[in-house]
């Protein structure tokens, strides 16, 4: 009876029992290992990459706010210096006032020492606001300010600095109307009455000058950015000896008589460090002896089986030759040779690409270490034979005199041969520690040659392993090092803005696969690189 | 330790816990894969293939089936997709229209050794060896084994019936032998 058979199979072969291995066990037990490390690699692979950036970007802002610091002290000294250059006015302006009261011009309202303090101090409150004051002439108009007593004009002074303080002039009109609010009735065209003075030069160190002005002034101030602000309060150059109204931007007097003098220029810088680049440029940099870099380069990757390779090996690695043309050689040009020959092809050159950050530290003039960390992937393509979808067993072990129960299990395959192309990747998590010598310190562009050693954790790789032990080709993660020291030389240049341009070999001590795979590869790459400064220098010449 | 706990535990990724869980269905599920293969390193690859896979998915495990058969489900899945993987047993997986035999009614299987089953059942082509697994075995219905094996339930039929004929086959030849040698041991 059919069913009677099927319940008689499925009693007896249901319940049918095999041991297996102890191997079993044990390649359950990695694989759970190595599913769980990777969930780990997936991670936590990112972890020093957001760490990295991280400390880019803090470095970053910190670099930012150093030099803000900087430029704030700076600013403080020249506030401070530009105090000593005010007292330093006094004298001649007093000199002014004295040719004034010499000139026994009646007025009842004369440009008071205050006044032109609170002038100067307008103005420089304006250069520290970055105002733009371009090219206004104003005129005087003598019965407007007669008409308005002193302390209203002190008031308005005030007024005037305030809304200085708090507004940007954005252009020449907007600008008129906040000046023209402090100051009362100076309008383009009008006309500023003014204390009468002889040809005056009140110079406030340097460049600062307020020179009275007689039918035009011209308030003038570099737009923001620039390293220095101009008020020019101007006008048409006339005899000196004969009075006249005293223009000035934010008070006038008016007078009885018409004065003819002198344009003059009033310079003021918004900073101390501008201040100082009035007439000199400075040269702004940072004494650091830190430096970080984004190093982003690429080059060419391949592996070469020179170094310490035992001559058995050596003997090995003689099958690991590129073939000539196919059908050529050994073969002496007869038909192509099967592509399950013997012979294993060298793989061929690849390329890789790297970006990471870099911290650079300074010794000495000549002397610099850096460390980083980099992300590299490499690319190389090898040739193979037919790919074999079978298991292979491979001896998984340094050791050729014991036993042959260390046997690794293969499940795919490649013949060694050249029919078909098989591309490698690999990803590596770079931390690369390097000493630097600087050739010529005392040269704005620094030439330099470097060497080193980088620990590399190979994350993810599918890289074909040739074992010419058994003439095959084989994907195998446990066979490769994951974990590769490499030795590295270079040279390069240092820009003057920090930047980094150069040319590093690296040479892995570390084979590519286990030692007991021959050849015994290791990896060489030459990179070009480029270091990008986070802090870059801001350069200028003397 | 309870096997709710031991699941929970395997789930954790508790190793030893795995470990009791392997060892407690490794023998059947080795006979299991060893029957639908023609190699202990092939039927031990899908074993190890298989109990990853467990360990993985134990977590979708609703407790309502007996876990064995949840196991054994898993295995037959990866023995399926190991032999459809294979070039070796691909080839011969292909499922072609056979005639029908007649079918025996006597019960030689009863009076067979079960490892001297297991190895007919083995030396019978792939395609065959593996729906005689599927279904007299392992209680799929032929739709069902047509389902997992993307084939026609016709052609399920067909092959069923005839691994099972020639199955029945090696059994009589080889319970006529048996005889005989009984037979010759008497005199």
């Amino acid at each position: 009876m059919p069913e009677e058979f099927e319940k008689n199979i499925q009693k007896k072969l249901q319940d049918f029992n095999l041991e297996p291995s102890h191997q079993v066990w044990s390649e359950i037990d990695a694989a759970l290992s190595e599913k769980k490390r990777r969930r780990f690699v997936f991670w936590w692979w990112l972890l020093p990459v957001m760490l990295a950036a991280g400390a880019g970007v803090w470095v970053y802002k910190t670099n930012s706010s150093k030099e803000e610091t900087e430029n704030r002290k700076a600013g403080g000294q020249s506030e401070k210096r530009n105090t000593n250059e005010e007292k330093s006015i006094q004298p001649q302006e007093k000199d002014t006032d004295e040719s004034l009261a010499d000139n026994k011009q009646e007025s009842s309202r004369q440009l008071s020492e205050d006044s032109i303090n609170q002038l100067k101090n307008n103005a420089l409150t304006n250069n520290a606001q970055k105002q733009h004051i371009s090219s206004h002439k104003l005129k005087e108009n003598a019965e407007d300010i007669r008409s308005r007593p002193e302390t209203t004009l002190m008031n308005s002074n005030k007024e005037t600095r305030k809304k200085e303080e708090t507004s940007v002039i954005e252009d020449d009109r907007k600008t008129t109307d906040t000046v023209s609010a402090g100051i009362p009735q100076i309008k383009e065209g009008n006309t500023l009455p003014v204390q009468p003075v002889k040809e005056t030069n009140a110079n406030i160190t340097g460049d600062k000058k307020i020179r009275p002005v007689d039918t035009a002034t011209q308030i003038l101030a570099t737009t923001p950015g620039k390293s220095q602000e101009n008020i020019f309060i101007s006008g048409e150059k006339k005899d000196s000896k004969t009075t006249g109204p005293l223009t000035d931007s934010s008070t006038t007097q008016p007078t009885s008589t018409t004065v003819n003098i002198v344009p003059q220029r009033l310079t003021v810088t918004k900073d101390s460090a501008v201040i100082n680049s009035v007439n000199k440029k400075i040269k702004v940099t940072t004494a650091n002896k830190t430096h970080w870099h984004i190093i982003v380069g690429g080059g060419i990757t391949s592996t070469n089986a020179k170094g310490t390779s035992k001559l058995a090996n050596s003997a090995s690695y003689s099958d690991v030759t590129s073939p000539s043309t196919p059908g050529s050689g050994s073969n002496n040009g007869s038909s192509a040779r099967a592509d399950s020959t013997s012979l294993i092809v060298k793989p061929q050159t690849g390329y890789h690409l790297l970006a990471g950050i870099s911290y650079e530290h300074t010794l000495s003039k000549r002397w610099k270490i850096s460390a980083g960390l980099q992300y590299r992937f490499l690319s190389n393509t090898q040739k193979t034979g037919r790919s074999i979808d079978s298991t292979l067993k491979v001896l998984a072990q340094s050791n050729y005199t014991s036993s042959l129960s260390n046997l690794a299990s293969i499940d795919n395959f490649n013949y060694a041969g050249y029919s078909s192309t098989a591309t490698n990747t690999a990803h590596w998590l770079e931390v690369p520690l390097t000493i630097e010598y600087t050739l010529n310190p005392s040269n704005k562009t620094k030439y330099y040659i470097d060497a080193g050693v980088s620990y590399a954790w190979m994350f993810a790789s599918k890289w074909l392993i040739p074992d010419s032990r058994y003439s095959k080709l084989y994907y195998n993660n446990d066979f490769l090092n994951h974990h590769i020291l490499n030795w590295q030389l270079g040279f390069g240049i240092n820009t003057i803005n920090g930047w980094k341009f150069g040319l590093k070999y690296q040479q892995s001590s570390t084979t590519v696969a286990e030692k007991f795979i021959e050849p015994h590869l290791r990896w060489q790459n030459i990179s070009f690189y480029t270091g990008i400064p986070l802090n870059i220098k801001r350069h200028s010449t003397k | 330790m309870q096997e709710k706990e031991l699941i929970k535990e395997c789930i954790n990724g508790n190793r030893s816990a795995q470990h009791i869980l392997y060892k407690q269905y490794a023998g059947n599920m080795l006979g299991l894969c060893y029957r639908y293969t023609k190699s202990v390193e092939d039927a031990e690859d899908i074993l190890q293939e298989g109990f990853i896979k467990v360990f993985t998915r134990l977590h979708q495990y609703r407790q309502e089936g007996e876990l064995g058969a949840w196991i054994r489900k898993i295995m037959v899945n990866t023995t399926l997709t190991y032999l459809n993987k294979h070039n070796r047993y691909k080839r011969e997986l292909r499922m072609e229209e056979v005639t029908l035999h007649p079918v025996t009614s006597e019960n030689p299987e009863l009076h067979i050794d079960t490892k001297q089953l297991v190895e007919m059942v083995r030396e019978l082509p792939v395609a065959y060896q593996t729906v005689f697994n599927l279904v007299a075995i392992e209680g799929y219905s032929h739709v069902e084994v047509a389902k997992l094996l993307n084939a026609k339930e016709n052609t399920v039929r067909s092959q069923y019936s005839r691994a099972r004929s020639l199955l029945v086959l090696e059994l009589k030849k080889n319970s006529i032998q048996a005889e005989k040698q009984n037979y010759a041991g008497r005199i």
